[in-house]
């Protein structure tokens, strides 16, 4: 606990409370020996002895815990529900369980906790105002004595929780076709051929091959055991590219649109890879970090791993080098969904240098409008605030337009217009 | 971090353990005898310090809402006179104290039942402290052995606070 100070890192803590307490016990006694008079003995007789007291009926040891918690709720809602269950020789009572709650959510209401069927039940009521990735930590759990004198460490409690929200257009954008590009370096056509997917071709059966997968027509004319081989369906490959860097909207503005950013490429490549295309991810800051293309499950946790490591940069790297890192990763012609505010002149150059790299780029804007709509003016200067923001804005992708297709996301709750664009190209006009 | 849900104004406030304390604080003030309600305005003044403190934001204030109530006993009962039954009230007045910290807003429901283990060996302390009072004869001498155990109470309770390992031993292995 942050207001705890330990005497020992993993045993028994004195909180300060228990100083306080007995600084207050020892004011009274020297009262009472000063003024010769016995009675602010007795006041002070309970505040020195509770804190020793608080200690003698600790437990022996850290108490083991299981945690048991997920995230449910819908649309903006985010609930987190758990149960914390102590072993017996603990009260759940004692038990004091705090939950963090991540940047970029919004706590409606305090958590509700409760003690039911002997372990404490907690729920949060939390809301997600636009699309986000976040990291729920596990809750900090430790034993307390009624009073608060003293607290304990308890085990058993690990395992960060990660919550999502994404537009839900992005179920439909698994329909879109990609472009297949040429095969990296050192990639096998092998890597291709699975169990699953079109027909390939036939090879001699291995001793793991299922039943299923052994085709018994060849086998009996060949006379030995032979098995199908699938080529993997895989509409194309796709380049998220997500910019991390800082620009002329300030850092609090920037951090919004990254973690929107990181929402809608977390959601996007999961449509992806649920039809087995391929999907690779940059993260532009100062460097680029890159998850190279690839396919599959555990493609999804290498993304999302990477996604929560992203952070703003502190400095901005130039866009050049963003293009020329692609280029040493990705093959030219892939098609590339850049993220960026386009704000500044940084934005516009980074859509500009990648496309000349040859990737086949397409931006999503998340438009800063929105977040900066908050910023108190007064009532007669607002509107026209809001109407050279937006004249400003459409002239920023208009610019962006120049380079490739640029999609101003506005609305954080959708993303049917990126989609309708990915799945019909030649239709110029977003709505 | 996020505290649990603000239970209704009664249980915020810790009903049970607030009223032992104005009441202790309310019998000191009238036995005080100080003039112009100066009594009545020490204990209101604590009681209104020590509710505002509770019942405002979580943090450092809410932790030390227990402070008026301590330093409004502590006042009142130097200028209390001395009697047998002053004496009863000042020790209540403390473990009342105590009863209302158990009764913690920000934690679960049922601090005043579980705090009761922790109340305990005071207030046998003090039951023990006050039969002595009632029984000894009254003196100086009385008092020094008195501040003279209390002294030694300080000094191991903050040697126990240096030694926290003390509370920290495994079980037997050969049990």
């Amino acid at each position: 606990m942050s207001d705890s100070f330990p005497f020992g890192p993993t045993g028994l803590h004195w909180r300060p409370r228990a100083l306080a307490v007995l600084a207050a016990g020892g004011l009274l006694l020297l009262v009472a020996i000063v003024a010769r008079d016995p009675i602010p003995l007795f006041v002070a007789l309970p505040l020195l002895l509770a804190p020793a007291a608080a200690a003698l009926g600790a437990p022996r040891e850290n108490p083991k815990v299981e945690l048991r918690w997920s995230e449910a709720g819908a649309g903006a809602e985010v609930r987190v529900t758990g149960t914390v269950t102590s072993d017996p020789t603990v009260r759940p009572g004692d038990l004091v369980v705090e939950l963090s709650l991540p940047e970029s959510l919004v706590e409606r209401s305090p958590p509700t906790l409760a003690v039911r069927n002997g372990r404490v039940e907690f729920t949060t009521a939390w809301w997600a105002p636009e699309p986000m990735i976040a990291v729920v930590p596990a809750p900090t759990v430790v034993w307390r004595d009624p009073a608060g004198f003293v607290e304990r460490p308890v085990e058993g409690v690990s395992g960060d929780l990660v919550v999502t929200r994404y537009p839900p257009e992005l179920l439909r954008i698994g329909a879109v076709r990609l472009d297949r590009t040429t095969v990296l370096p050192g990639e096998t056509r092998s890597r291709r051929i699975g169990a699953t997917g079109e027909f390939f071709g036939i090879r001699v059966a291995q001793p793991e091959d299922p039943p299923r997968r052994l085709n018994w027509r060849a086998s009996a004319r060949a006379g030995r055991l032979l098995a199908n081989e699938y080529a993997l369906e895989r509409t194309g490959d796709v380049v998220l590219l997500l910019d991390a860097r800082p620009s002329e909207l300030g850092s609090v503005v920037d951090e919004r649109l990254l973690s929107i950013g990181r929402a809608a490429v977390e959601g996007i490549a999961e449509s992806f890879l649920r039809v087995k295309s391929r999907v690779g991810l940059a993260v532009y800051g100062e460097f680029l970090d890159v998850v190279p293309l690839s396919t599959g499950r555990p493609h999804a946790f290498r993304i999302r791993n990477a996604l929560l490591r992203a952070r703003l940069a502190e400095a901005p790297g130039p866009s050049e080098r963003c293009a020329v890192a692609l280029r040493r990763y990705f093959p030219p012609g892939v098609t590339t969904i850049v993220f960026t505010s386009l704000a500044d002149e940084n934005a516009r150059t980074l859509v500009s240098h990648v496309r000349r790299r040859g990737f086949r780029v397409v931006v999503l804007s998340p438009s800063p409008l929105r977040l900066l709509a908050g910023r108190r003016l007064p009532p007669e200067d607002h509107e026209l605030a809001e109407r050279l923001a937006r004249l400003v804005r459409r002239s920023e992708v208009a610019r962006a337009w120049q380079d490739a297709p640029a999609i101003d996301w506005e609305e954080f709750s959708s993303l049917g217009g990126f989609v309708e664009f990915l799945r019909r190209p030649s239709v110029r006009r977003i709505a | 971090m996020t505290g649990p849900r603000p239970r209704s104004l009664p249980r915020r406030l810790g009903i049970p353990g607030l009223a032992f304390s104005a009441l202790s604080l309310a019998w000191l003030g009238i036995a005080s005898g100080l003039p112009y309600g100066a009594g009545w305005i020490v204990v209101l003044g604590s009681l209104a310090a020590a509710i505002g403190l509770r019942l405002g934001p979580r943090g450092a204030g809410r932790e030390g809402s227990w402070l008026p109530i301590v330093a409004g006993l502590g006042l009142l009962s130097v200028l209390s006179p001395l009697t047998i039954l002053a004496e009863l009230v000042a020790g209540l007045g403390g473990i009342a104290v105590l009863l209302w910290m158990a009764d913690d807003p920000d934690r679960l429901p049922g601090g005043l039942g579980r705090g009761v283990s922790v109340v305990a060996l005071p207030a046998l302390a003090v039951g023990v402290a006050w039969a002595s009072a009632l029984l000894l004869p009254p003196g100086a001498t009385s008092i020094g052995v008195g501040a003279a155990v209390l002294v030694a109470v300080l000094g191991a309770v903050a040697f126990l606070l240096g030694r926290p390992d003390l509370f920290d031993r495994d079980e037997a292995t050969t049990s």
